[in-house]
């Protein structure tokens, strides 16, 4: 293996895949880069089985080859060079890779590659593509809501629902849940339904350029997001998601409409109080108006918002994070709020469009 | 104005309890000690006459047989013990209302603001003493100063029955600064150990040496025991401080020792029932679990996690637990005692229900069981695992 690349494209490519490095294997394989070069492309790949992603991106190649080598070496390392063309080599029964930069070089261990495991995009059963732009906006919008308890692994997850020419993405801790509709122009067989880990979906949306396409591919273990010269194929979470449809609310006692830029910026002066054995933001809907208040051993504030309200005047009690949380997802100017009553869930939708909801449970103190 | 504290220590107070209830034994060797067939047999308490003896509090229940075969043993009763706490509080209470208890048989008195409404401060504390005597039975010692710290280390310095004022630091540190640096509150082998490598010895030495070194060394800590060894101590007498709790936890000595994550898993879960009872019966919730293993060897290992929200369900308690065991212990260790707590208690704190109903389901399971329970006793309902073998409760059936 032998290539020339420059500074800025090892960098991106390293920084690409680092995280699906595997942090703490018992096989010590996983825990490095593979970098693999043919023609004028240097591949890198990582995986910890979960997740694995792989980058490509242009270098002069003079003789191809592949080798593994220490993830945590080489990320460091790379950030240090100089800015100037850094050369790669490796004897084809060697595990040793010399890096040669201006006069220096350097000379790690590494791994043979042939132990790596192998990147198979799934078997598709199902594909879609979507702008990245888009996609990243709504996987934003739910993942917020993503589980990080491992004890219940369905709700780490995000669950994809095509059906009928629609997407939905629907993300829940139980505590709240966020749903997001989008159009797919491909013809979708009968009815898709997958599980696929928040913490893929993240990867994919720090990496992913706006300006590209994404690919999904859906297959019966595995999906993949091809975007760019980037792939990840994470591993579906087995099991069943809950029914979520059933516990979407349909009856209200009363709602507010409220711009969603005042909203956040009291409930994010509200958080500031907040402790960690004190969270609830007390909401008081009243007449043409909505009282946020919040008391702490630091002291106490009250925020008022005008707005326009229909129906039961209200007091309700949520954990400031988890509101907070929702409304830094969302981008819609004009926010409707509507509610079942002071101990049941709360549902928050755009004013103007039906592609988003998300529901808050309120909080309430054990002797209620 | 100088401040006059008044520590109040009871003398061998389990011990003393069970003599005051049988005049009988008084002057006796009276021993206190857990149940040997669940081989907590640990001395809590003894007597003077019995540690004349040699019996000391922690020494195994038969090695205090062999020294006094004809000592009266009593099994703990910590209800009598509460009993004579409470009156002895009430007593310290007519002197003043600034009054903290530090520990079921300690209180500190704040009594700057009513030394002219009762006399001179020894006064004081001989009224004290005597009331608690001929009312409840019991000894104490008394200690005084300017601070708790002074107070609480003059209490120390005479037992049993004593009376010891120091009423400057300048008493203090004649008293204190020519003895061994671990007579000093706060003090125990480890920092002995720490301290003689510095050539520190006595208190006295600790209180010369330089600040800036011992900050350095232990930080916050180093800073606390230099402030102690010079006799300064700021902190107010709280009254109530103790009312509201900081944790809730229960521990068990197992009859026979456990090997494997599900032999101990069954203890856990059982002890987590106990603890999540008592802590809806005091209307708290709480975010803090804390695990507390010990093997045969008596290796200690106490380790806690906090969880996303409060709770007050035996099962998020338990799961917790597990995490910790699994992360923390070594699955063939074998374990002689379990502990569970829980910690971060809020008195009516937040409940965060769930979308789904299941944390509405659970505490409505929960308050049923609590409501059979306050009927029927704590046995009237169990959980199906509590019929195995390995189960702490089964075997009291």
């Amino acid at each position: 293996m032998k290539f020339f690349i420059n500074k800025e494209n090892l960098l991106f490519a390293i920084q690409s895949v680092q995280r699906a490095v595997s942090q703490k294997s018992p096989l010590p394989i996983l825990t490095g880069i593979k970098f693999s070069c043919e023609e004028d492309k240097l591949v890198l790949s990582a995986t910890d089985f979960e997740i694995s992603v792989r980058c490509a991106v242009p270098a002069t190649v003079e003789e191809s080859g592949s080798l593994v080598i220490p993830a945590r070496y080489i990320t460091e390392f790379a950030r240090r060079l100089p800015d100037s063309i850094i050369e790669f080599e490796a004897g084809p029964d060697s595990t040793m890779a010399v890096i040669r930069y201006g006069d220096s070089e350097f000379n790690i261990n590494g791994y043979d590659a042939s132990e790596f495991p192998s990147f198979v995009i799934p078997e598709e059963e199902f594909s879609f593509k979507l702008d990245a732009d888009l996609f990243k906006e709504i996987i934003k919008q739910v993942t917020f809501a993503v589980s990080t308890e491992e004890s219940r692994p369905v709700f780490t997850g995000v669950f994809f629902e095509i059906v009928a020419g629609r997407l939905t993405i629907v993300a829940t801790d139980t505590f709240r849940l966020a749903l997001r509709h989008t159009a797919i122009n491909e013809e979708t067989p009968e009815l898709i339904n997958v599980i696929v880990p928040g913490k893929t979906l993240n990867e994919l949306a720090r990496t992913a350029d706006p300006k590209s396409i994404v690919e999904v591919i859906i297959g019966k273990t595995h999906a993949a997001f091809i975007t760019g010269e980037i792939q990840i194929i994470a591993r579906l979470i087995p099991g069943k998601f809950p029914s979520y449809r059933q516990v979407i609310p349909n009856q209200f006692i009363s709602e507010i409409k409220i711009p969603l830029k005042d909203f956040l910026e009291s409930a994010e002066r509200v958080a500031l109080l907040a402790g960690e054995n004190n969270l609830l933001v007390s909401l008081y809907i009243r007449e043409n108006h909505v009282v946020l208040n919040m008391r702490s051993e630091t002291g106490w504030i009250r925020e008022e918002i005008k707005s326009e309200v229909n129906g039961d005047k209200l007091e309700i009690s949520f954990n400031v994070r988890y509101l907070c949380d929702v409304l830094r997802s969302i981008n819609y100017e004009q926010l409707v709020v509507r509610f079942t009553g002071p101990l049941t869930p709360a549902l928050i939708i755009p004013e103007d469009n039906k592609d988003y909801l998300s529901i808050l449970v309120p909080a309430r103190l054990s002797r209620e | 104005m100088k401040r006059v504290i008044l520590l109040a220590d009871m003398n061998s107070f389990f011990a003393s309890c069970h003599q005051a209830i049988q005049p009988e034994l008084q002057n006796k060797e009276v021993v206190v000690a857990g149940d040997p067939q669940k081989r907590t047999g640990i001395v809590l308490a003894a007597s003077y006459p019995a540690k004349a003896l040699g019996i000391k509090t922690g020494m195994a229940l038969w090695e205090a047989r062999l020294l006094c075969p004809h000592g009266h043993f009593f099994k703990p009763d910590y209800s009598l013990y509460m009993d004579f706490s409470s009156r002895i509080l009430g007593i310290i209470r007519d002197f003043t209302d600034l009054v903290e208890p530090f520990s079921i048989d300690e209180a500190f008195a704040d009594l700057t603001g009513v030394r002219n409404l009762w006399g001179p401060p020894e006064d004081i504390a001989g009224a004290l003493k005597e009331r608690i005597r001929s009312e409840v039975g019991v000894f104490c010692s008394v200690g005084m100063g300017p601070n708790k710290l002074i107070a609480k280390m003059a209490a120390g310095l005479q037992k049993p029955n004593g009376l010891t004022i120091l009423k400057t630091v300048d008493d203090f540190k004649r008293v204190f600064w020519p003895l061994p640096v671990r007579k000093l509150f706060g003090i125990g082998p480890r920092y002995e150990k720490h301290l003689r490598k510095y050539n520190i010895h006595t208190t006295g030495e600790l209180a010369n040496f330089p600040l800036d070194i011992l900050k350095k060394r232990w930080g916050k800590n180093g800073e606390m025991l230099w402030l102690c060894a010079n006799g300064m101590d700021y902190s107010p007498v709280v009254p109530g401080s103790l009312d509201v709790a900081k944790s809730i936890g229960q521990q068990r000595t197992l009859p026979r020792d456990l090997r494997g994550f599900r032999e101990i898993q069954v203890v856990i879960l059982e002890l987590c029932e106990m603890v999540a009872r008592r802590v809806r019966q005091g209307g708290y919730v709480g975010r803090t679990v804390s695990l507390t293993l010990r093997d045969t060897q008596l290796n200690f290992l106490s380790r806690s996690q906090s969880m996303a929200g409060h709770t007050n369900l035996a099962d998020d308690i338990y799961l917790t637990a597990c995490k910790l065991l699994q992360a923390h212990w070594n699955d063939s260790r074998p374990v002689r005692l379990v502990g569970i707590a829980l910690g971060n208690l809020i008195k009516n704190g937040p409940i965060q229900p769930d979308i789904f109903g299941r944390q509405e389901r659970r505490l409505s399971l929960a308050l049923a069981c609590d409501a059979i329970r306050d009927r029927f006793g704590e046995k009237a309902i169990t959980r199906g695992i509590s019929l195995t073998e390995v189960s702490i409760n089964g075997r009291q059936r």
